[in-house]
């Protein structure tokens, strides 16, 4: 029975396609449900109720990182940060009630992966008054004086932290000028990390890519039925389950257009899957060693002499069916992924074009010409993003945020080399301590690209005497002087490296 | 609930407030008066004198009498301030055992915290006077733009008053407590605060739920009434010095009486146009002449003598709104505070500058203590009503390599604050780092303040670079300042809390707490004596008056006879216990004498 499960299938067609009765199969699936095993979902929703959260319109190719809001418990909602706390943090003995203590690490796991709006609970677009009034609110729970001579245990330092977070995002959120920097850098983060998302194994990517493969085992299963029951005339099989339609994030849905979806216009387009469907009307599995002749047909007498024998074959037929229309399912999506790919493309969006890709190169790890194709299509979007990683980059690093801004602006590089941002690289990964070798090579490159710059020289130069290369770095500095003795910000570098030199 | 009182520890007058129920009560000290000057002297008896009793004799005893101790709390010895301050002073400035600055009254040296100390006792006792119990807790304020090492001092300077500070906070920010609290006010004030000898501008935004978060902050520890004054006194001298030849600065009492003079005209030609400054005697020639200073001051004048000083201070307003990233134009009112916002000239300034009148509404020498009170009371009593953010007014940081501030903590920001920072050793092998804590607005290390030092040992041997060193760096709520260094590597950890900077070891502290108390308790009988030879003076005059009359009515009586010479007795024995000065006798003989005066008086009226 757990084979049928397949989040499409419902109660009847279970019991159906078992031969079970109706109320052994509700009882065995009540007692997965309450195991855990299994989950049951509402029916699915009318078209017309599908269509009511209607997606929003983001940058092309661009989607939430990962459906969490939709698929939240109300449990969870109240509570969103349970879950990255051991609870024993709850029942330390410090003078704080308890929903309060719960507030506190509620605000404090959560912290860093908040933005500014969702740290106050307010919308993107309220005003000053709404997020002054919003910040003076919560001040009064997260300000130490609040618990001036209480015992706090190791609240003190999480208040204090949080607290520090709550004014430095509604000092930025309190002045035009830097509001207005911080939401292009929102924006601009949301459209690379719609990118990012779809391209490394992230959530985002692994629940996409989820729901791709229950659509295709739903899409199987389906086609199980329809064969067991032949099908009216002309009508076609549904391409996904209805009830995941809704929880695809909009950005990653190829099937908005109609034409895209696993239709049976597309099937003939593709011989291999003509060929195996040509097979399961033939009722017979594919290829493999052990199939009996067609013509071969077996006399009742022999059927119920190789009753056993025969059951054994029938659960690996049924099982080897059901994989190969798994596989023709997989195959229509890749298809599908390409198709949509192709159309974003044909749009010049290389980052809708990505991470559509992205999921076929998953779905179809083993075929190099997607991969190669991916990889020509990322470069490009990443190109196209580059304006994006750049703001980003420059956000980050006038908030010090160093190695965030080295990595942005590694990406900014990606479609547009530029000696400039090489040289904010290594800048960047030697004032936070990152990585040496990364450093040294991104400065080095500024310096090949663009020899007359004194600045670039200096960076080339902190990266040689971070690395112990003092005669190198000498050199580095007597270059920068020659080239720009007038400038101070470079006379000041060589000044205090010679002095770090010895 | 323990009563917390607010102190507005100022370079001219001090000031002490309470909260009563919701209202800052402004405690009057026993003269009547709702401030104190913040003057201690000691004299030829080594009696210590506050207040106005000290301000009084500060003429006849220039040299053992100090007055603005806040200009050097927190200073160091080689420091410029202090320099200016020698120049000026008619006490002597010396220099301590750690660099730090001591003054020399009769043969005694004191500590700047303690000799301010002696000002807080005051203020405690005029407290505990009027609620008649003691008082332990107390919220002090200093210029939102004191330094670290000059917060450790006042704090220093309240625990030898035997005070639990459990809060300092800035005087600005405190005014504009008492200006909105309670009031459910939403708008973005400036408070400008021209003391007796700091300067402070804040730019503060109240708003609901009693919130008060200070946006920025900024200043100048040497610019307030004292300056003033100087101007007059060098106008003084100087014309004196063109008329006879001679110099009045090298004559100590003169100097303080010019200073006394200065001041009175500066605050007279806040009300009238013109004032008269008149000296006589005020020093003598060689041949036994004595010479007059007589001149007439006008507001002009002074206007004039003291532009640069009010251009000074609206500079300084600029940057702090700039500071603020606001435009003058979202500045909705402005708190003066401190006595010198009464002069006409500033409150022009200040009323041009901002484009609209300054907020009338304070008591610019009371708001300060008020808000303090506030505080304190908000703290302990754990009012949900109002919470005060306030800001650090210097960038913190470090000592690099060449002599260069790193700066960890920007200027302006919200406190509590911690940052952290990796810093890695500068040569092969190094196995100690040394690090310099400053606070200062300069990028070069030498012009800021040095709060402190400390040597992280034991680092392992490994290339420059190679070792990595976590430093944090805190502000707590009272704006000062404490560092944690680790080495990430082995996990060897060392920390400060910066103390040892304000000029005073722990063990001094706790040293001078103690003889604080002996005086405290000194003072306090030497009080109560006062207080019963007074009364059984009154008393043994009425009574001796009385004799003649009561003799003439039942001097016959043996009853008579006997009362007379027991109230003889008790005149005599009174008269042995102030001799003696036997406080515990003296109230009793008090008590004696009280009930022969009533007894007498009954036979008079009989008679």
């Amino acid at each position: 029975m757990v084979s049928r499960i397949d989040g499409a299938t419902n109660v009847s067609e279970i019991a159906e396609e078992t031969g079970k009765s109706l109320e052994e199969v509700q009882t065995l699936l009540d007692r997965l449900v309450a195991l855990g095993a299994v989950t049951l979902e509402e029916p699915a929703p009318s078209p017309e109720r599908r269509a009511s959260p209607a997606p929003q319109p983001r940058p092309s190719g661009a989607f939430r990182i990962g459906p969490i809001v939709e698929t939240r418990t109300a449990a969870e909602a109240h509570h969103p940060a349970a879950s990255l706390y051991d609870p024993a943090e709850l029942d330390e003995a410090v003078d704080i009630e308890l929903p309060r203590r719960r507030q506190i690490l509620d605000l404090y796991y959560r912290i860093e992966q908040l933005s500014h709006y969702e740290l106050f609970g307010v919308d993107p677009s309220a005003d000053k008054k709404a997020i002054k009034a919003a910040y003076f609110e919560v001040v009064h729970v997260f300000h130490p004086d609040r618990y001036f001579g209480k015992n706090v245990g190791s609240f003190k330092p999480k208040l204090e932290k949080v607290f520090a977070r709550l004014t430095q995002a509604y000092d930025v959120l309190s002045r035009n000028a830097s509001r207005t920097e911080y939401d292009a850098y929102l924006r601009a983060q949301s459209k690379t990390r719609a990118f990012d998302a779809g391209q490394s194994d992230s959530a985002a990517h692994e629940a996409a890519l989820r729901d791709v493969m229950r659509r295709i085992q739903a899409e199987a299963s389906v086609e199980a039925r329809s064969l067991s029951v032949p099908p009216p005339a002309g009508s076609v099989p549904p391409a996904s389950g209805p009830s995941h339609t809704s929880s695809i994030p909009a950005g990653q849905r190829p099937s908005s257009n109609p034409s895209l979806r696993p239709s049976a216009s597309l099937r003939p387009s593709d011989p291999e899957s003509r060929r195996r469907a040509l097979a399961r009307k033939l009722g017979r599995p594919l290829a493999g060693g052990h199939d009996k002749p067609a013509t071969n047909e077996p006399t009742p007498e022999q059927l119920a002499a190789d009753s056993a024998q025969r059951q054994g074959w029938a659960a690996d037929e049924l099982k080897r069916r059901y994989q190969d229309r798994v596989h023709a399912a997989r195959d229509r999506q890749v298809e599908v992924y390409t198709r949509a790919a192709q159309q974003a493309l044909d749009k010049g969006d290389h980052v809708g074009a990505a991470n559509a890709l992205r999921i076929a190169v998953s779905l179809a790890p083993d075929d190099p010409s997607l991969a190669e194709r991916l990889n020509e299509v990322s470069g490009k979007a990443r190109a196209e993003l580059s304006t994006s990683y750049l703001e980003q980059a420059e956000y980050e690093e006038r908030d010090e945020k160093w190695l965030a801004a080295a990595q942005s602006y590694t990406r900014a590089l990606t479609g547009r080399p530029d000696a400039k941002v090489y040289e904010k690289v290594a800048h960047c990964l030697l004032s936070g301590e990152g990585n040496l070798r990364e450093a040294g090579e991104a400065a080095k490159k500024a310096v090949l690209m663009q020899p007359d710059n004194a600045r670039f020289r200096v960076t080339l130069a902190r990266f040689y005497a971070k690395a112990g290369m003092k005669q190198s770095a000498e050199g580095e500095l007597s270059r920068a002087q020659t080239l720009a003795p007038g400038d101070d910000k470079v006379t000041d570098w060589i000044r205090r490296l010679k002095r770090e030199l010895g | 609930m323990e009563r917390v009182i607010g102190i507005d520890l100022g370079t001219t007058n001090s000031c002490v407030s309470i909260l009563e129920g919701d209202t800052p009560v402004v405690i009057p000290n026993r003269g009547g008066y709702k401030t104190t000057p913040s003057v201690v002297a000691v004299t030829e008896a080594g009696k210590r004198l506050v207040g106005h009793i000290a301000k009084r004799q500060a003429i006849t005893n220039a040299e053992n009498t100090v007055y603005a101790a806040k200009r050097l709390i927190g200073r160091k010895w080689n420091s410029p301030q202090v320099k200016n301050a020698i120049m000026t002073s008619s006490y002597s400035i010396v220099e301590g055992p750690h660099a730090d600055v001591r003054i020399k009254l009769r043969d005694k040296t004191y500590s700047i915290p303690e000799v301010s100390s002696i000002v807080l006792q005051e203020m405690k006792i005029i407290a505990e006077d009027y609620l008649g119990e003691p008082v332990k807790k107390a919220v002090i304020t200093v210029p939102a733009y004191f330094n670290d090492n000059q917060r450790q001092a006042t704090k220093d300077a309240g625990a030898i008053a035997g005070l639990d500070v459990i809060r300092i906070i800035n005087e600005p920010t405190s005014a504009s407590l008492a200006y909105g609290y309670g009031k459910d006010l939403d708008r973005t004030v400036a408070v400008y605060d021209l003391g007796g000898g700091t300067f402070d501008v804040s730019i503060l935004e109240i708003g609901s739920h009693g919130v008060f978060k200070v946006i920025s902050t900024t200043g100048d520890t040497f610019l307030g009434g004292e300056d003033f004054d100087a101007r007059i006194i060098d106008w003084l001298i100087g014309s004196f010095q063109e008329e006879h030849q001679i110099d009045l600065r090298q004559d100590r009492m003169a100097l303080q009486r010019l200073r006394d003079a200065a001041e009175k005209a500066k605050c007279e030609l806040s009300s009238v146009r013109e004032t008269e400054i008149n000296l006589p005697f005020i020093i003598s020639t060689g041949r036994n002449e004595a010479l007059h200073l007589q001149r007439t001051l006008s507001r002009q004048t002074l206007e004039k003598l003291t532009e640069d000083l009010v251009e000074r201070t609206i500079d300084i307003c600029r940057q702090a709104i700039g500071d603020a990233k606001l435009d003058v134009d979202e500045i909705e009112d402005v708190i003066l505070v401190g006595g010198m916002t009464r002069m006409p000239a500033v409150q022009q300034s200040v009323a041009t500058f901002f484009g609209r009148d300054p907020n009338k509404s304070v008591h610019p020498d009371e708001v300060v203590a008020m808000g303090a009170a506030i505080q304190g009371a908000a703290l302990v009593q754990e009012k949900q009503d109002m919470i005060l953010l306030d800001v650090t007014p210097h960038a913190l940081g470090i000592m690099t390599f060449g002599s260069y501030f790193e700066e960890l903590i920007p200027q302006n920001t919200t406190v509590p604050t911690s940052r952290t920072k990796i810093f890695t050793t500068s040569r092969d092998d190094q196995t100690a780092v040394k690090i310099l804590v400053m606070q200062g607005e300069s990028k070069r290390a030498d012009d800021n303040e040095l709060l402190g030092e400390f040597i992280l040992t034991g680092l392992r041997r490994a290339p420059k670079g190679h070792v990595e060193i976590e430093v944090t760096f805190e502000i707590n709520t009272d704006g000062i300042v404490s560092v944690h260094a680790k080495d990430l590597e082995t996990g060897q950890a060392q920390s400060i809390q910066v103390t040892a900077t304000s000029g005073l070891t722990q063990d001094e502290v706790k040293n001078m707490m103690s003889s604080a108390q002996d005086y405290l308790v000194e003072r306090r009988s030497d009080e109560q004596f006062e207080g019963a030879k007074q009364e059984a003076e009154t008393l043994m005059a009425e009574i001796e008056q009385m004799f003649p009359e009561i003799e003439r009515v039942v001097g016959g009586a043996d009853f008579g006879r006997d009362a007379i010479a027991k109230a003889r007795s008790a005149v005599d024995k009174t008269r042995a216990a102030i001799a003696s000065k036997d406080t515990a006798l003296l109230k009793e003989q008090v008590d004696q004498l009280a009930r022969t005066q009533r007894m007498f008086k009954g036979v008079v009226s009989r008679g």
